[in-house]
């Protein structure tokens, strides 16, 4: 029996240099199983007229290979300059590309237009889904820090598609302020760009050396790297049933190729996670907190 | 000629009394339970508490605002949907929202109880701050502190919006609404709980030269003795990166603005939060004193005299976050 599940990746959280972008993409599209990939810039205005140039060329290629391209737009919008390019995107978009929202100034521009609601938009509760699914969402990728209990409770009332964050750093805040741009003690209006010299981002650690957060611009991310790969056939009997996995500097096509495994139940939770530990960085991390509803940092084990 | 209004903190009954006696025009406070975003132990009102509160306020001409603005957690939203008919069967003069769910419910079940959005809902821009008032017909929209006081102006340029705006107290550095740093470390976040970096999880170790503060277990912040050692909030605390200790996210500090009201008034903001609803009377007493004292000289168009509010500030230093585009 086929199983119904969609693998998707998220867009690129980190600044790459275009061409490592852009060779990421064909990669993706050539050689991987990925189903539907988000493309766009979540972080930083600033950085997205270097990958702009490239943008058309890697719809196209994961379009040939037969992938869904949905837009992604910033997670926090503070003025025209973010604003614009989301107009832009919706305007390239037609009508015919999804629009994934991350902040709910663009929930009022895309009213009755379908649209994906993102991570960082706060759906927490069958409430929001519900009005949500009114004004035109047909797929909420739930917030990060939601729990097992509530993904239950809100899956039995959604209609729209479900999607979970599965595997990746967690951005876990935004701000107006640029971190990377303070660990070079400038300022993000001369920020030099700084952050694309950190492809997974700037590990920072406790006064006692103990790995604590990662800084992505103005981003601020978890050091341990969420994973829920064990938890694919719970999800899976909740009706959640995409999994994205999100865009690390590592052998990508390894992690979504076990991935794909679980979900065609090939192998199980257990094997995929001790096959999957030497692909991080040494002493690196995974978590899962957050799904049993305690400390987003610490790696549960299931039952 | 607009003026402009103070909406104070009021953590207790008594802090409510003090905030109104002290002039406030309008005091905000929340249920003792997760409904709101300061639910801290010791804290908050009672239905009879906030009915009697409400009526102390009104007969000395001030408003009272209920904060109903977390997350309701799924297949729980009764809690919040009930706070909403107690905050208005107390006369509440308005219901300060986050939630889209609960807007939505309010919006339907509450026709005649104002909606005020909550800093929580981060509307960060001006197509946000439309979506709330054209969806919701939110009466009144609180920013995030992560705007420069230009952007500010140019909202009120394009948009109706009656914008309450941060001027004083704790500063959150990431943007309100978005941020589970608290959570990720103690499984315990403002969004879901009403709760950031809680005190359950807080422990001080005195190492001698040092206090060393910790949150569930991981060290916040190291203080010399002459230091004074702050709550371990994790965005104001000491880390690493490479070689270098630093504040890295922002300094034990707090946001203060009371030097650029006139600037406030002009870009058409019409209500100053004062923030503490986890402080006590004095606090509350002193700084609605000055903001009042201050407020009513500019809105008669007269110069002031600016206080010194640092005392009463975390760290005892102030910064002007976001509002000055330098601290970006």
């Amino acid at each position: 029996m086929a199983v119904d599940y969609k693998l998707t990746l998220g867009a690129c959280l980190f600044n790459w240099k275009v061409n490592d972008w852009q060779d990421f993409y064909y990669k993706i599209a050539e050689e991987s199983p990925i189903d539907e990939v988000y493309l766009g810039e979540v972080v930083c205005y600033k950085r997205y007229p270097f990958f702009e140039v490239a943008f058309e060329n890697v719809v196209d290629r994961l379009t040939k290979a037969g992938k869904k391209v949905h837009f992604s737009t910033f997670s926090l919008i503070l003025s025209d300059l973010e604003m614009n390019v989301c107009k832009k995107l919706i305007e390239k978009a037609q009508g015919k590309t999804l629009i994934e929202v991350n902040d709910v100034g663009l929930l009022g521009l895309l009213r009755g237009k379908p649209y994906i609601v993102g991570p960082t938009v706060n759906v927490y509760n069958e409430g929001t889904v519900k009005a949500l699914e009114e004004q035109g969402a047909v797929r909420f990728c739930f917030p990060y820090e939601i729990d097992r209990d509530s993904l239950k409770t809100i899956s039995a009332a959604t209609v729209a598609e479900k999607e979970i964050f599965a595997f990746g750093r967690m951005p876990l805040a935004i701000a107006a302020r640029c971190y990377h741009a303070r660990i070079h003690h400038t300022s993000k209006d001369d920020c030099k760009y700084v952050c694309e010299k950190d492809y997974n981002g700037k590990a920072i650690s406790t006064l006692t050396d103990e790995n604590f957060l990662t800084v992505n611009g103005t981003q601020t991310m978890s050091y341990t790297y969420a994973n829920l790969i064990a938890e694919i056939p719970e999800l899976m009997n909740m009706g959640v049933n995409i999994f994205r996995i999100s865009p690390h500097y590592m052998d990508m096509l390894k992690v979504i190729s076990l991935f794909k495994d679980v979900c065609d139940k090939k192998i199980d939770g257990a094997e995929a996670l001790a096959l999957m530990q030497p692909l991080l960085p040494k002493g690196d991390k995974f978590s899962n907190g957050f799904y049993y509803g305690g400390e987003g940092r610490n790696y549960e084990k299931f039952e | 000629m607009k003026k402009l209004e103070i909406v104070c903190p009021a953590g207790t009954p008594s802090a409510l009394k003090t905030a109104v006696d002290a002039g406030a025009d309008t005091v905000y406070c929340g249920f003792r339970n997760e409904t709101n975003a300061r639910n801290f132990p010791g804290l908050n009102f009672s239905k009879e508490e906030l009915f009697e509160g409400i009526a102390y306020a009104k007969s000395k001409g001030s408003k009272v605002l209920v904060a109903i603005n977390t997350y309701p957690t799924a297949g729980k939203q009764d809690i919040w949907h009930q706070s909403i008919a107690d905050a208005e069967e107390c006369g509440a003069y308005a219901a300060i929202l986050a939630d889209i769910g609960l807007l939505d419910y309010a919006h339907k079940n509450h026709p005649n109880l104002k909606r005020h959005l909550s800093v929580q809902a981060t509307a960060s821009s001006v197509e946000a701050i439309n979506y709330f008032i054209n969806t919701y017909d939110v009466a009144r929209v609180v920013l995030p502190r992560v705007l420069t006081l230009r952007q500010i102006k140019q909202f009120k340029e394009r948009s109706n919006a009656e914008i309450e705006v941060f001027v004083y107290g704790g500063l959150c550095v990431m943007a309100e609404g978005k941020c589970s740093l608290s959570s990720y470390i103690t499984g315990k976040s403002p969004n879901k709980n009403g709760v950031c970096s809680p005190a359950e999880f807080v422990e001080y170790e005195d190492k001698g030269r040092h206090l060393v503060s910790k949150l569930n277990n991981s060290v916040i912040n190291s203080f010399r003795k002459e230091e004074s050692p702050g709550y371990p909030t994790i965005c104001k605390g000491r880390f690493n990166v490479d070689e270098e200790t630093s504040y890295l996210f922002e300094e034990p500090t707090s946001l203060s603005i009371i030097d650029k009201l006139p600037e406030l008034l002009e870009a058409g903001v019409s209500a100053l939060k004062i923030e503490g609803r986890q402080r006590g009377k004095a606090y509350v007493e002193s700084i609605v004193k000055q903001f009042r004292a201050a407020v009513d000289a500019v809105n008669a168009g007269q110069p002031y005299d600016i206080p010194n509010v640092e005392k009463l500030s975390e760290g005892n230093t102030n910064t002007t976050g976001a509002y000055v585009r330098k601290w970006l």
